[in-house]
């Protein structure tokens, strides 16, 4: 892959209801914005690549209804559908190519219009799994006690954990939750799976995030530096649940190994900061683990509050890399880890390295 | 900067209207294998997958992580990429730029459909792709949108049904010599224009099925010494979302095929694509679609299109034989149709295409089609 560095992103004040706006107009608000902040104009924009979801839009080729919204028309688009740093690949593809030196990425979810349980039960494998009524909460809550059981772990420590998670997202204005909640108040939260109460489970959140990348001739005609991004891994795991063992290491640890390997990171500690899509409390310690960073003493673990504070649908993942972006082209770090999934209790993951050079 | 980019391996079921013998990870399945047998390659050896699928129709969600482990992706880097009727084009063209882009080595695209016992069924699902408000109470699933394109046609150009059922015609002709094809029962222009009206002007037999089936198609940067055919061209462009945005008639529908063909021309250094094509796999969903896009391609001039097919210069032994594999119109697994024309087209140049096969194609033109004008060029030939 050639180099393909990041111009800009955005992304909107995630929240429970967007009763304002539909999602079309929630991309939209993200695109003017990026345009604004980056100062490129559509018509500089070569071609564009969305993450958008069919069942969650109620709306078959979901990518047509934004394609008004992200300046698609007439130009060379496509979409992916999965969470957006999976859209990443495409669009680094693209611009690798040498067909494009732009694109423009824009991942959406708009969790309000739909029934988020009913939606994930659709998932599951249709003749063996779906009757049982299961849904991602549930399978969120069988991987949680898989965990606990696994590491020997008390129940407390996934209260613990999301309480850290709280302290972070009650500073993030994107952020949909924004209470700096206790584990006292998280355990006393409604149980909604066993083990995992209401607060140890990632919200489902309206929002959208947008992201222009382009390729080196057009990074270097910018006057700052820029952020790159290095590597990426990404990979699919078995599909039924009992095919894996849910409290193991996932297909994580090969992918972010593949996204080290590409980035040319030698030691974990370069990494100084990393944001992950963590559905559950559980998963925000299980992540860490599964990229061998659990031992990293200073590595800034989803500042932004994760998953934890906002879950947006497909958009989710693009918003771990725009936030990782944010903070490296502020100087606060040099070497990022942002990462995305698709699929209940994280079947497919994909993770990026981003640098600032 | 950019990696060149050849076809190696073809693999498609013998797609029919009930696999009920089947899954979905079943079916994805037997076209993998048949694609890496026809690249006489391992599955290990594949880097990287794209498949696609359209979910809504099935009724499975993220239906992609489900076929994971009849597509051979278990543990492997796989995108899904499902955008209509131009699923399988888009699939074609994913795959291209993650070779081409240097990302990966072999990367196989797979496409399927499989609604006879899904929860799903096509019309209820491409209806939802209209607006909810505006136009979704009107409007009525692909069939719709294609005969208000073919009115708008038959105004301008006073095309008869006669001449559009000449596409079928022959398709199903073709479609006899070739082992995959849906329908391949011959019908004659009477029947045609006498079967029950759809959406005036289309009619049933102007119209394509709805299939299940799978197709893969494996891309890579380094053939070997594999018969293969290369991709020369590349290109897309969608415009409309609303139906209500087509003011200016058939102009409006050839408006998007015509700047993806001549952004590929440009591409593949075609300058008389008439003269130089050597075989096309056109996406044509319905008889009349079949002039309209002919004419956008520019191998025939405004209104002429239905000539190629008159004067029989579109059959098999014609001078551009066109859907030898006998089209969209004899075939349609949603998910793979588009990525079946690429797949034949293939065949086509690596001299594979058995009965079917085009004496000595050495450039063969491919589209897809599907919502908002949706059009998908790839070209292939001999020659990297």
């Amino acid at each position: 892959m050639t180099a393909v560095a990041i111009l800009g992103a955005t992304q909107t004040k995630h929240s429970k209801s967007r009763s304002d706006a539909n999602y079309m107009e929630l991309a939209f608000e993200v695109v003017t914005k990026l345009l604004e902040e980056t100062g490129v104009k559509h018509s500089e924009i070569d071609t564009v690549i969305t993450a958008s979801s069919d069942f969650w839009d109620g709306r078959t080729i979901s990518d047509i209804a934004v394609q008004d919204a992200v300046g698609a028309a007439g130009k060379s688009a496509s979409k992916v559908s999965m969470d957006g740093a999976f859209s990443l690949v495409y669009a680094s593809a693209r611009i690798s190519s040498g067909a494009f030196k732009n694109c423009l990425v824009v991942g959406h979810g708009k969790a309000s219009e739909g029934q988020a349980r009913k939606i994930a039960n659709a998932a599951f494998d249709p003749h063996y799994q779906r009757p049982l009524g299961i849904d991602d909460h549930g399978a969120l809550g069988l991987q949680a006690r898989a965990y606990l059981q696994e590491k020997n772990l008390s129940p407390e420590m996934l209260a613990e954990t999301a309480a850290q998670s709280a302290h972070c997202y009650a500073k993030n204005p994107y952020s949909h939750r924004t209470t700096n909640w206790t584990s006292e108040a998280i355990q006393k939260s409604q149980l909604i799976a066993d083990p995992l109460h209401e607060l140890e489970i990632a919200p489902d959140s309206d929002g959208a995030c947008a992201m222009l990348l382009c390729n080196e001739k057009e990074a270097q005609k910018r006057e700052t530096s820029s952020i790159w991004l290095d590597g990426f891994g990404f990979a699919t795991d078995v599909h039924s649940l009992g095919d894996r063992h849910l409290g193991k290491p996932s297909i994580l640890s090969q992918v972010s190994q593949q996204a080290f390997r590409r980035a040319g990171v030698q030691d974990y500690r370069e990494i100084d900061i990393a944001e992950v899509h963590d559905a559950s409390s559980a998963q925000t310690l299980m992540w860490k683990e599964d990229m061998g960073l659990q031992n990293h003493s200073h590595l800034l673990w989803n500042p932004s509050g994760g998953a934890m504070g906002a879950q947006p649908g497909f958009a989710t993942g693009l918003v771990r890399v725009a936030e990782v972006y944010q903070r490296l082209k502020k100087g606060a770090a040099r070497t990022g880890l942002a990462h995305g999934m698709t699929g209940f209790v994280g079947q497919a993951h994909c993770v990026w390295v981003l640098r600032r050079r | 900067m950019k990696h060149p980019v050849a076809i190696i391996g073809s693999g498609q079921t013998n797609h029919c209207s009930r696999r009920l013998d089947v899954n979905a990870p079943e079916l994805t399945n037997e076209a993998v294998q048949a694609a890496c047998q026809d690249a006489d390659i391992d599955i290990d050896e594949i880097d990287a997958l794209v498949v696609g699928n359209m979910e809504h129709f099935e009724g499975i969600h993220l239906s992609d992580l489900w076929v994971t482990e009849g597509t051979g992706g278990i543990k492997k880097p796989q995108l899904k990429v499902a955008t209509g009727g131009t699923t399988g084009s888009s699939l074609a063209q994913a795959a291209y730029y993650l070779v081409a882009g240097g990302l990966f080595k072999n990367v196989l695209a797979v496409g399927w459909e499989r609604l006879s016992d899904s929860e799903g069924e096509t019309t209820t699902g491409i209806v939802t792709a209209f607006d909810p408000i505006y136009e979704r109470p009107t409007l009525a699933g692909a069939v719709s949108g294609l005969a208000i394109l073919a009115c708008q046609y038959q105004q301008q150009y006073h095309t008869t049904p006669e001449e559009a059922a000449e596409v079928v015609v022959q398709a199903r002709k073709n479609a006899q010599l070739n082992p995959h094809a849906h329908l391949t029962k011959e019908v004659t222009i009477e029947e045609v224009v006498s079967s029950p009206m759809l959406s005036s002007p289309i009619r049933y037999l102007d119209m394509c099925p709805t299939s299940d089936g799978a197709c893969a198609l494996l891309f890579t940067s380094d053939p070997k010494k594999r018969n293969c055919a290369w991709v020369k061209g590349v290109s897309s462009c969608h415009n409309h979302t609303y139906l209500g945005d087509v003011v200016n008639g058939a102009a409006d529908f050839k408006q998007t095929l015509t700047i993806a063909a001549q952004n590929a021309y440009q591409q593949a250094g075609i300058k008389d694509p008439r003269k130089e094509f050597d075989v096309v796999e056109m996406y044509d969903p319905c008889t009349w679609s079949a002039f309209a896009w002919s004419e956008a391609l520019g191998l025939a001039d405004p209104g002429k299109g239905s000539t190629i097919w008159t004067s029989g210069a579109s059959k098999l032994d014609g001078e551009l034989p066109i859907n030898p594999s006998g089209g969209v119109l004899c075939t349609n697994p949603i998910g793979a149709t588009g990525l079946i024309r690429v797949a034949e087209a293939s065949l086509q140049i690596r001299k594979k295409a058995g009965d079917r096969q085009v004496k000595d194609p050495k450039l063969a033109l491919t589209t897809g089609f599907g919502g908002s004008f949706w059009n998908e060029v790839m070209i292939l030939g001999e020659n990297r």
